[in-house]
Formats: C-alpha cells, structure tokens, sequence
C-alpha cells in the first residue's frame, strides 16, 4: 500500500486530521493500520464478509466525518472498534429486519453465505463453514450487549479494562457481561466446546 | 502478603473466568487473590475440567476465525470511503416554528371541512362503505393483553432506532430489539408475566373464570 509523504511512524491523531482533510495517502495508511480488526469484529457479529466489509466502509466514514467527537479521549483503535460494532450491530438489526419482512428470508441462512473457502483440504474447511455458521447462530442468540462485549474481548484481543473503555462501561460490567456470554456459548455449542 | 487458603472460600464464578483470561491485574492484592484461586482449584475435582472448558471455547473461536478478504475486496472499500466522505454532508432542513406548523394546519383543517360541508350540502347522502380491519387472528398473532395493560420499564440499548407502540405495521414478524434488551411487566392481573431466563420474557394470559 502507498504511503506517499506519509512518515511510516505518523500517529493515528494525525493521520485521522490528515484523512479527514482529503489526503488519500493518509487515509490508505489508517485503513491499512485497522482494517483487518475492524473486519474481523464485524465478521463476528455479521457473520458474512459482504456485510463486514460494509461495517467496516460505514465506521471509518463514520470516522472522518465525525472527527470532533473522538478528540484523542481514547485511542483511536478502541474509538474505532466502537464505531465498527455498533455499525454492525445497526446493519445485522436491519438486514434481520428486511429478511423477516421478506418472504424469501424466512429461511435459514445457507452454508454459502458463510463465505466459501477454497483451500487445500475440502472435508476439513466444510467442517470449519460448518462450526463458523454454529458459532455464529449461537452468538446471534446472546443480547446484543453481551455479544459486542464477547466479540470485542475475543476477536479485538481488547484486555478487560480496553473494553470498558471501548464501550463505556465498568470493567465488573465487562466481566460480567464475559461470564454470561461464556456460560451461553457453552450450553449452545455444548458439544464442540465439551473437553475432550 | 499471602493469606492461607480458607476452605470456606469460593471464587465468584465472574472471577474465576477472569483468572482464566488472565485478568486480575488491577485488582487490589492480586497476588493474594491469585493464590487463595489457585489454592481453591487445587481443591476442586472439577477444576481441570472448568479450565479445559475454557480452553475449549478459545479452541473453538481461534479455528473459526474469519478469512481475509481479498486485496480486489479490500481496495474496492477504501475507494468507497473514499468516494464517500468527499460528499458533502446533507445540511437538515430548516424547522420551521410550531406556530407557523399550527397555523398551516388550522388553515388546512378549515379548508377541509369547508369544503366537506360544501359537497354534503348539494349531494344526497350514501352509505360509507364498511371496511373489515384484519383481525389478529388473520395474521396468525394472539393477544394475550391490551397495549394499555403493559408498561415497557426498560429498554436496554443506546443505538436503537426506534420503538413502534400500537398498530403493528405490516402482517409479517418484525423484530425490534433483541429479547435480552426487553423488560415486560404487565398490570393485568390476569397476564402473567414470565422470565426464565431473566433475558426472555415470555407472556401469557389466564383463561378467564366462566
């Protein structure tokens, strides 16, 4: 990815002002710094990559346009993952939406559009869709606080204290939302998470 | 400084999950809290098994994780952020008072009626056509209480688009919160309002008395 003028270390604070004020090249860098943990957050709570990929072209236009709120309170990685969850949890509300008021969506959600991937070992990625679309119907049954709790803890790798910040909680809050995501996950993938 | 462990003790199990994710930092006397945990799984049978489940769990989210899209995917969506936050921001339009909204209405209001009063006048009357509402039962829906006999205490979300009370809209299911994010509480005596689990309200009526 060009980096153009950009100096490799540019801070996030800068690189937002200097996106925000048309540079492409700063823009490109951020995206390029972000992208991947954004997308993978809203993988978790969309469940497909066209949507994510959505969530994620939502949050950081989000971003650039409203550049007053974050005012460097928090890291902008943390800002960021706050904006890209709720964009997802906003879009997998209205996708439910339209797909219970469509006759067509009354359906369960096919294997494909879990994203097929071609790999080398097909029994073994039909085995990966297949728990990908388990784990991702039981995570669609938690309330949505504790689902954007789970996956910003899990996926974003954020440490308990990042994610109260992230989400404006308290961290007893985080733990608790954390132990009753698990205690769910648990009962409704009894058989994939049992030890073996 | 360490306290010996205390067989009384017990480790909330919001705790104990956070020790497993490593999270007792921050905590007042963490190494006294580490310990006396540690001690206490030493003690359990089933402490193996509460640790592998957790390791399980971990298993089971890292071999799921999503696959990366590809650089057509991703360059694709940097173009669009950046084709989209060079449109200028729709300015809302400007409110105009309530009193200039009270007035147009009024007028509109008069008109009306005028103009109803006009027609009636020179035309003989005629029955209005009967139109049938869909009853509930037509749209496969039971009614277990009126809108007037719940209260809604609590809607538990910051980004909610909105609530719609009364009519339902269209005829299909419409979802408009999540069941965790509800709070049913109803003053019908004979509704009965049940959580279990607490995030899943469920409500039915009594059948009445003949």
């Amino acid at each position: 990815m060009a980096v153009g003028t950009i100096p490799l270390a540019a801070s996030d604070e800068a690189l937002l002002k200097q996106a925000a004020a048309g540079q492409r090249e700063a823009l490109e860098e951020l995206f390029g710094r972000y992208r991947l943990v954004a997308y993978r957050v809203a993988h978790r709570l969309l469940g497909n990559e066209a949507d994510a990929l959505d969530a994620v072209q939502e949050a950081f236009v989000k971003a650039l346009i409203h550049l007053p709120s974050f005012q460097g309170r928090s890291s902008f990685k943390t800002w960021m993952l706050r904006v890209v969850s709720n964009a997802a949890l906003d879009l997998g509300r209205q996708r439910g939406r339209r797909e219970l008021l469509s006759m067509d969506g009354i359906g369960q959600k096919s294997r494909e559009e879990f994203e097929p991937v071609i790999q080398s070992d097909p029994a073994r990625d039909l085995e990966r869709q297949d728990l990908r679309m388990k784990l991702h119907e039981a995570l669609n049954q938690l309330p949505a606080a504790q689902r954007q709790t789970f996956v910003l803890h899990a996926e974003a790798e954020l440490s308990y204290r990042e994610v109260a910040e992230t989400l404006g909680i308290s961290i007893g809050t985080v733990m608790s939302r954390l132990y009753y995501a698990r205690q769910r996950l648990r009962v409704l993938l009894e058989p994939s998470v049992k030890p073996q | 400084m360490i306290q010996p462990p205390d067989n009384d003790w017990n480790p909330d199990p919001e705790l104990l999950s956070a020790y497993f994710d490593g999270e007792l930092e921050g905590r007042d006397e963490v190494e006294d809290l580490r310990a006396r945990i540690e001690a206490w799984l030493e003690s359990q049978p089933d402490a193996a098994e509460k640790w592998a489940e957790h390791q399980q769990l971990q298993k089971l989210w890292q071999d799921t994780t999503p696959s990366v899209p590809s650089a057509v995917a991703w360059k694709q969506t940097l173009d669009r952020i950046d084709a989209e936050r060079k449109q200028p921001i729709a300015k809302p339009a400007p409110r105009r008072s309530w009193r200039t909204a009270a007035v147009v209405a009024a007028s509109v209001l008069v008109l009306i009626g005028l103009m109803s009063g006009a027609i009636s006048y020179f035309k003989t009357p005629t029955p209005e056509p009967i139109v049938i509402a869909p009853q509930p039962e037509e749209i496969g829906m039971l009614v277990v209480a009126l809108a007037s006999e719940v209260t809604i205490l609590r809607i538990d979300t910051e980004d909610l688009d909105g609530v719609i009370v009364g009519q339902r809209p269209v005829s299909a299911p419409l979802e408009l919160a999540d069941p965790g994010e509800v709070c049913v509480s109803c003053k019908c005596p004979r509704v009965v309002v049940r959580q279990d689990p607490p995030d899943r309200p469920m409500v039915w009526a009594i059948a009445a008395a003949d």
